[in-house]
């Protein structure tokens, strides 16, 4: 019965953004935001762009991937109606950050992307918000569509506990889908599932019996009806798109983590049971000491298997 | 059928005495009931943690156990934690082995000491370990473990067998053969479980003979693994 929560603080600390990154992460936001001030005082004087960051960084959840690239969501704003389509606002914000970056930014469906190879990412999504209306996202090809980013940030601000355990969480979850790949959902996606689910436990003080609980209860949700909508307007369903393949290769996934880690939680070996884990984190996850951890040897948890020997609890 | 609250308010003045942590509450016109701390101790007699808890009689008292409720937020509302989810109390036994502690006769000083400690101790075993030691399947699989663990047998036949043996309401001769197959005298094989089992009304053993039935029917004959711990 191996507890393998100090290797889930090591493993937070591995796929963390370190310090290093991040400074520079926030340099290249602050040129960027300074560049496409610029562009519009030269170019378009009538639009005044504002700043806010958004997403996981502002969440707090953002991960470093196996290929060591993180991103930043830094929203951009104008309080006013365009008079242009939002793929030519977009466009504006392209032809501003260009040249920053070695690689020419992407014009994505939702926002423009500054690629710092190999180390990070910055995401640029155009919104415009006037009175009495929601706020507006630029698209790619069409209309503008409602969208509040600041909405899913103070949902998830409400959902997370002060000890940090859902945040940690969802790390892991993110960790678990970059370390997958092969079409597992979306950071999003895991943030919102995870704290879906936290609603229906009480986090434990061990990760890794958390990770488990939060999993089955993602599961159970998932059964039930396989769906994973987004907690700020307009509501989407991150899921219906998904294909059945895609579908069953998550809940597979699921399945298969979960299995694992109930036979990581009554391993005594801390070795082994980190290998377990190791399955589906991958090897940023640390390996454990080849140390046997039975429990019942100390004092007070052969007090609670004595206590609870006679106790056979069932349910509907 | 309705509670009996006299007793109970009897039962919870005598609870109270060894149990001081815990508080008897009468209001008039309302239901009486029991809070406070439960307070698990080791061996030694010292204290390892404690649940805060509330105790109703429930619709049935004495017939069923009490309803027990943790009302400290430690454990959710949630049945894979053996909490039942419509009314939120804690689900500490299977049916069948709830009727027949209850039909032997309970007293809540019993019911406490034997039934709702080791279950707060299973609940704290499960958040220090992340797992229930000897927890029950979920419903009728949980009932006929039961019956398995009383028969000594993991063979839901068997447990026909020995089923309709109690329901006959007639005993074999003491050195006849046990009708389990054993070829062991039925006074030393099965006698005193099916005597036990026994004490459960013909209705009840009806309901269970009917859930084995389906069991095997469907074929849903547990494999050794899947039935837990024993
Ligand atoms: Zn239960
Ligand atoms: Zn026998």
């Amino acid at each position: 019965m191996a507890n393998c929560d100090h290797l889930f603080s090591k493993y937070n600390d591995e796929i963390r953004i370190g310090s290093k990154k991040n400074g520079r992460m926030m340099d290249s936001k602050n040129a960027l935001r300074k560049r496409i001030r610029k562009w519009f005082k030269d170019n378009h004087p009538e639009y005044e762009p504002k700043f806010f960051i958004q997403g996981s960084y502002k969440m707090k959840t953002g991960i470093r991937t196996k290929d060591d690239i993180c991103d930043l969501d830094d929203g951009i704003y104008f309080f006013r109606k365009p008079d242009v389509t939002g793929t030519t606002l977009q466009g504006w914000i392209w032809d501003a950050v260009n040249g920053y970056t070695d690689t020419d930014p992407e014009h994505r469906k939702k926002c423009i992307r500054s690629i710092f190879a190999g180390d990070y990412e910055i995401d640029h999504p155009v919104y415009y918000k006037i009175d009495g209306v929601p706020y507006r996202i630029a698209v790619k090809d069409a209309e503008f569509e409602n969208s509040d980013p600041k909405e899913m940030v103070d949902w998830f601000n409400k959902k997370k506990d002060k000890e940090g355990r859902l945040i940690a969480q969802v790390m892991n979850f993110k960790g678990w889908c970059d370390h997958k790949r092969n079409k597992m959902p979306s950071g999003l996606a895991m943030t919102i599932l995870a704290s879906n689910a936290k609603s229906k436990i009480v986090l434990n003080e061990r990760a890794d019996i958390t990770l488990r609980d939060i999993l089955k209860e993602i599961k159970k949700a998932l059964e039930n009806k396989f769906e994973c909508i987004v907690p700020a307007v307009p509501g989407d369903d991150l899921f219906a798109s998904y294909d059945q393949t895609r579908k069953k290769n998550f809940m597979d996934a699921l399945s298969d983590f979960i299995l694992d880690a109930d036979k990581a939680l009554q391993e005594d070996n801390e070795l082994a049971a980190s290998k377990l884990w190791r399955k589906h984190l991958g090897d940023r996850f640390p390996l454990g000491e080849d140390k046997q951890q039975n429990q019942s040897q100390s004092r007070v948890n052969s007090a609670i298997i004595t206590g609870a020997a006679t106790s056979n609890p069932w349910g509907k | 059928m309705s509670a009996d609250l006299s007793l109970f308010n009897r039962e919870a003045a005598l609870l109270v005495q060894e149990y001081p942590e815990l508080e008897h509450v009468m209001i008039q016109g309302e239901i009486p009931f029991v809070h406070g701390q439960l307070l698990l101790k080791d061996e030694e007699g010292d204290l390892i943690t404690e649940y805060s808890i509330r105790m109703e009689p429930g619709p049935d008292y004495p017939n069923w156990f009490p309803w027990v409720f943790e009302t400290g937020g430690r454990i959710p509302i949630n049945i894979d934690w053996h909490i039942f989810e419509n009314k939120g109390n804690c689900c500490i036994a299977s049916a069948p082995e709830e009727a027949l502690i209850c039909r032997k006769g309970i007293t809540l000083t019993s019911f406490v000491r034997f039934q709702v400690i080791p279950y707060f101790f299973n609940q704290l075993h499960r958040e220090r370990m992340g797992f229930f030691l000897n927890e029950r399947s979920h419903g009728n699989l949980g009932h006929l473990e039961f019956f398995m663990e009383e028969f000594e047998t993991k063979d839901v036949s068997i447990v026909i067998k020995l089923l309709n043996e109690a329901r006959s309401r007639k005993e074999p001769k003491s050195n006849s053969r046990c009708i389990c197959g054993s070829k062991r005298k039925y006074q030393k094989c099965h006698r005193s479980a099916v005597r036990k089992i026994a004490a459960l009304t013909n209705m009840e053993l009806d309901h269970y003979l009917k859930i084995a039935n389906d069991f095997i029917s469907d074929r849903k004959v547990p494999k050794e693994d899947s039935i837990t711990n024993f």
